[in-house]
């Protein structure tokens, strides 16, 4: 049992939760329409002839999983299907978790207030190890025990996917499965499955070994770690699946994101050696352009959005997107919708691209740079220059731009003080720059503002850095003092990321399954929304990890030998550890690789059996 | 071409969870609906061109309603009865529209806001202290009560007597008129009060509704969707 023991609870039926919500609860917490549920485009609340179901549960607030594409994406191809059921959860605010547990009211599916346990499996999202505690109370608020050993036959299905299971260990002791890769066509073999153990033929434990023969399916019942390989699932082409949805659901609550949002690609290739994402969802899948327009048009009429974004990992990217935003942005001006593109290159190109479509008016411009000299950025392989970053600055404040955001990082593999100093460097040269453009514009120089956010480098699973720990932290101190006295002038805001936040998500993104026990000692002691500044507090994490016998900063600097298998080393991402392991050589060389869509192919090992880069180019 | 433009009066409701829907994200609700119904709305200038809607009071969150009344701007005229074909699917079932009507402009619409009536209840009927007799004890009481304060939500004394116009019990529940506009009483603060002088109504939640918001154009009080033309009703409300 969880440490709430709400059993009783879940005998309870949807009449009974909207009793409680409507008299004892909602009347009590903030931000109500959180849990209340009635948006725009849910599903009805009517069970009659579901064959399958599943809660898809989000490990945050409302705010932050209402805008996740991934779950949208599932939402509408499970209720797309006849027969199939999907509802939302979301972490409740500290707030609304104390109202439920007094009240007995566990996590309940908002479409039609029905306790978790109805559903046939509960599928919860891990996309940052600072919510691995939420995981924790969304399974312990469905009334079930933690561990997927000491839970029932009649239990519904506990299933993981999103981009930390690519490090399952963590969490593997409370996870019945993960899914490791793309969702599009798991998701409905998922279902399949449910249907069976739904009608009652097939057992749980049957269910599970279904699930383990499937590609991408990691069951730690049934796999033993140390021996299985587990293959990365790779949707081969997006466009077989629609990227307008038909069931979207439209919050009445203000979320991070309030806006329609089209994937326009999945993948990088751009081979930055720090990034995750860059080696996790490879290759790169565009969509066409074509399905992109129409999408973007269909889904802002149906949603009202006054906003559409184009996602990816690196927008600009995206082989078609200087004339699809051209053709697109004046059709959604003349409704009254501005197109945004989130993420940007640093080049005159990306600025351009910006400028016509004007939504970053408002929230100014992020270049990352990530490392302050040559040098470094050649380590890291982030292909810009000084130059680019000058010409881009240069183009941003002459298109009118008074604030720009720089994002960098430390803690990087052979970093020196110098390239600390650099970041310094950078930063000034890029605020002279605008200065003297605003100054030639008969403009006061005094309204440039550079904010610079420098992150800590976590070396993250299945990255060239994967065999590094983290920085020690009082290394990493000196090198933020250093910053910070190199820094104080008026036009720049400098803004670090917290010590203990880093050595977090080094401990939980590379840890074992020695871990399990760490979190659920920090979940019990009242640790939640670990990624929220405000949430955060370091003294359940640390009382954890003593009573394990842990110590924080050595399990957060802790490295692999090359030799070592790796706490990850199952699951394999396609992308081969040879590959890995030249990267980390070509970094200590400061060597670059280049973009296997200009260049030659890198030999990662993605490529093969019909999975190849899907690169379209702009149509006719 | 400057200030020739169409206005409507929409009059809509919040209804099941719609009552939890913040002021703030009415108003954005709203603004998506319009776009979905691609309603030739006027927009303002600027970076972000909002529609040209006006809110005709704010509505507490977590109370009900059949009486949210808006205007908005057109650039051109529309049949409200067509407006409310147009809106049949763009609204949310939370969020219905009751009535549309064209509005001659002249004035803003919460400026001339005097009164509301809410409608309540509580959410659980069977518990003890409140009945049709205690009710009307409770009003009773209410009325020959001097002077009535509460202390409200901001730690403030809320004087409650002289900001409620009208009270009685209707088929179990209490019927409400108090200030809205200039001078404003939060249904629950009405309450609060009532429960001060009756030492005691009921201890769980209630269930507020706004059934009705008053404007003074000079003529005495009247429903703002009297002073629109054309008005068209939807059948759901029609009744």
């Amino acid at each position: 049992m969880g440490i709430y023991g709400m059993k009783a609870a879940c005998a309870d039926g949807p009449e009974t939760i909207r009793r409680r919500l409507e008299q004892r609860i909602l009347p009590m917490v903030q931000k109500p329409g959180r849990y209340a549920g009635g948006e725009l485009g849910a599903i009805g609340a009517d069970w009659d002839k579901t064959k399958a179901s599943i809660l898809l549960a989000f490990p945050d607030a409302y705010e932050v999983g209402m805008s996740y594409l991934g779950f949208k994406i599932l939402y509408d191809l499970v209720n797309s299907h006849e027969g199939w059921r999907a509802e939302r959860a979301y972490s409740p605010w500290p707030d609304m978790e104390r109202a439920m547990k007094n009240e007995s009211v566990p996590l309940y599916g908002l479409e039609s207030l029905s306790p978790a346990k109805r559903f046939d499996a509960i599928g919860i999202t891990l996309q940052y190890e600072l919510s691995y505690t939420n995981v924790l109370q969304l399974i312990d608020l469905s009334g079930m025990r933690l561990r997927s050993s000491e839970r029932g036959e009649e239990d519904p299905l506990v299933i993981g996917g999103g981009s930390c299971t690519v490090n399952p260990e963590p969490l593997a002791e409370f996870f019945d499965a993960f899914l490791i890769g793309d969702g599009e066509e798991a998701m409905g073999e998922i279902m399949w499955i449910l249907e069976m153990r739904r009608s009652r033929t097939i057992s749980k434990k049957q269910a599970l070994e279904a699930l383990s023969a499937l590609e991408g399916f990691y069951v730690p019942a049934v796999h033993d770690p140390s021996s299985v390989s587990i293959r990365r699932r790779v949707l081969d082409d997006l466009e077989r699946f629609p990227a307008a949805l038909s069931n979207e659901v439209v919050p009445f609550v203000e979320c991070v994101h309030d806006r329609t949002v089209v994937e326009v690609m999945r993948g990088c290739e751009r081979g930055c050696r720090f990034c995750q994402a860059g080696y996790i969802n490879r290759p790169v899948r565009e969509r066409k352009a074509s399905t992109v327009r129409a999408a973007a048009l269909e889904s802002s009429a149906k949603c009202g959005y006054d906003e559409v974004s184009l996602l990816s990992l690196s927008t600009a990217d995206y082989s078609a997107i200087g004339p699809l935003v051209d053709r697109m942005a004046p059709e959604l001006a003349e409704k009254g919708v501005a197109v945004s593109l989130p993420s940007l290159r640093i080049d005159a190109f990306s600025i351009e691209l910006a400028r016509k479509v004007g939504t970053h008016r408002k929230t100014g411009l992020t270049f990352a740079p990530e490392a302050g000299t040559q040098r470094m950025r050649d380590i890291i392989n982030k292909g810009v220059t000084e130059e680019d970053l000058m010409s881009a600055a240069r183009a941003a404040f002459e298109a009118g731009w008074e604030q720009v955001k720089l994002y960098f990082m430390i803690g990087l593999p052979f970093e020196a003080l110098e390239d600390v100093e650099g970041i310094a460097d950078l930063t000034f040269k890029v605020l002279a720059l605008g200065r003297e453009v605003a100054a030639g514009k008969g403009r006061p120089p005094s309204r440039i503002r550079i904010n610079v956010s420098v992150g800590t480098l976590i070396p993250k699973p299945h990255t060239p850095f994967q065999w590094l720990g983290l920085e020690r932290s009082e290394i990493t101190e000196g090198k933020k003092a250093r910053l910070r006295g190199l820094m104080k002038a008026k036009g720049i805001t400098l803004s670090l990321s917290d010590a203990f936040t880093s050595k977090l998500e080094a401990v939980l993104s590379r840890g074992t399954r020695t871990m399990a026990g760490v979190i659920t000692r920090a979940y019990e002691l009242g640790a939640r929304f670990d990624g929220w500044g405000e949430c955060i507090m370091p003294g359940y994490w640390i009382k954890a990890m003593e009573e394990a016998g842990m110590d924080m900063d050595t399990e957060a600097s802790r490295g692999f030998a090359r030799t070592e298998r790796l706490p990850w080393g199952h699951i394999d991402t396609k992308v081969r550890t040879d590959f890995l392991a030249l990267e980390f050589e070509k970094a200590r060389q400061v060597e670059n690789t280049g973009d296997c869509r200009f260049t030659a192919c890198n030999l990662c090992g993605v490529c093969e059996g019909g999975i190849k880069n899907v690169v379209r180019g702009p149509e006719e | 071409m400057a200030g020739q433009f169409e206005a409507i009066r929409i009059k809509y409701g919040k209804v099941g969870p719609g009552r939890y829907i913040s002021h703030l994200d009415t108003i954005r609700a709203v603004e998506r609906a319009i776009r979905r119904m691609g309603l030739p709305v006027l927009y303002s200038e600027g970076f972000s061109p909002r529609p040209k809607m006006t809110f005709a009071a704010a509505l507490q969150v977590g109370v009900g309603s059949v009486a949210e009344h808006m205007d908005v701007l057109l650039e051109r005229g529309i049949e409200p009865a067509d407006v409310l074909c147009m809106a049949s699917s763009a609204f949310p079932e939370t969020m219905p529209l009751i009535a549309v009507g064209r509005f001659g402009g002249g004035y803003a619409l919460p400026a001339k806001i005097r009164r509301a009536r809410y409608l309540i209840k509580p959410f659980c009927r069977d518990e003890a202290g409140w009945s049709c007799g205690s009710l009307q004890d409770a009003i009773e009481a209410f009325k020959a009560t001097p002077s009535v304060t509460v202390l409200g939500r901001d730690g403030k004394e809320k004087d409650v007597k002289g900001l409620v116009y009208a009270v009685r019990a209707v088929d179990g529940a209490l019927e409400v008129e108090v200030a809205c506009g200039d001078k404003n009483l939060r249904p629950q603060y009405f309450v609060d009060a009532l429960s001060a002088v009756s030492g005691g109504l009921y201890s769980g939640a209630y269930d507020f509704c706004r059934t009705g918001l008053f404007i003074d154009l000079g003529r005495g009080l009247q429903d703002p969707m009297d002073d629109c033309a054309d008005t068209a009703f939807s059948e759901v409300f029609r009744s």
